[in-house]
């Protein structure tokens, strides 16, 4: 496995989310900059990527009517998202276990040997991830005007 | 013919895109049944084994796509199964088709490439 700095881990970071965005999504999309970790982000999704020399977890992070504009472009509109709050974390967590299939193909091309978990939501501020002794990327977009943080923690070889 | 489609998948947003997507890839799409899981896929397919197509995730709680494909086989369900799924490695489609199944999407997709993947499936031999 070749992957063995943050210029490489934010490029596969990069490309995964905007290929997902560019065609399960069709939004207009500005970035990245690079991110620090907004703690006004209001809802999480987040899915683990393991394997033999990697390990990380991607967080994609945005506010809650970021979340919901996700979800119901996704399902092809505000009237078919309706109120289920349910649906909208369903939407970022299908959003994050799509980005995260994107980081696995990329890394798996290297020999990365990766497994993918369920993906999983988190809700309320400051849900920042942070773990010691590990690398992290953010990158800062803004999708049909809504302010979206995608973030990659991760550890190469056990470093 | 209008055929009759069960989608497997774990996240009711996934479910509802691809229902969209083969309506709009142009298929003759009737009924469409779902089930969150394989588990709960058997299930429905011990109530109506008439599907004619099934869409099914990989990485799912309780029965995972692969397993699901082995245990409808198993219990002589002959239907065309299609993985619509983030895995994409050979060693993953090798899995898949090596399961029972008979043809891979992988995710991201449009609707026309969903579409494509599924006529080809479809016809007949």
């Amino acid at each position: 496995m070749t992957v063995d700095t943050a210029v490489d881990v934010g490029t596969i970071l990069a490309e995964a989310f905007r290929e997902n965005i560019e065609m399960m999504f069709g939004l207009p999309l500005e970035g990245p900059k690079e991110g620090s970790g907004d703690e006004h982000m209001t809802m999480s999704g987040m899915v683990g990527l393991g394997g033999p020399e990697f390990r990380g977890l991607l967080q994609i992070a945005c506010t809650d009517q970021g979340a919901r504009k996700l979800a119901a472009t996704l399902l092809g509109g505000e009237e078919m998202l309706g109120d289920d709050p349910a649906m909208i974390a369903d939407g970022l967590g299908e959003l994050a276990n799509l980005v995260g299939g994107a980081i696995k193909r990329h890394l798996d091309e290297s020999g990365g040997n990766i497994e993918l978990s369920l993906p999983s939501v988190l809700e309320g501020e400051g849900n920042l991830l942070g773990v010691s002794n590990s690398e992290r990327v953010t990158l800062r977009w803004i999708v049909d005007g809504e302010e979206v943080e995608t973030s990659l923690v991760y550890t190469v070889n056990g470093s | 013919m209008a055929i009759k489609v069960l989608l497997v998948d774990d996240s009711a947003v996934m479910r509802k895109v691809l229902t969209r997507a083969l309506r709009q890839a142009g298929l003759d799409v009737g009924d469409i049944l779902e089930a969150g899981d394989g588990s709960e896929a058997i299930g429905v397919l011990e109530n109506d084994s008439s599907v004619d197509l099934i869409l099914c995730d990989w990485n799912m709680p309780n029965m995972n796509g692969p397993d699901f494909v082995a245990a409808a086989r198993a219990k002589g369900y002959e239907m065309p199964i299609v993985m619509v799924t983030t895995e994409a490695g050979n060693e993953r489609v090798q899995q898949a088709l090596d399961a029972g199944a008979n043809g891979f999407v992988t995710k991201p997709f449009t609707p026309d490439k969903l579409g494509e993947a599924l006529e080809k499936i479809l016809q007949p031999a």
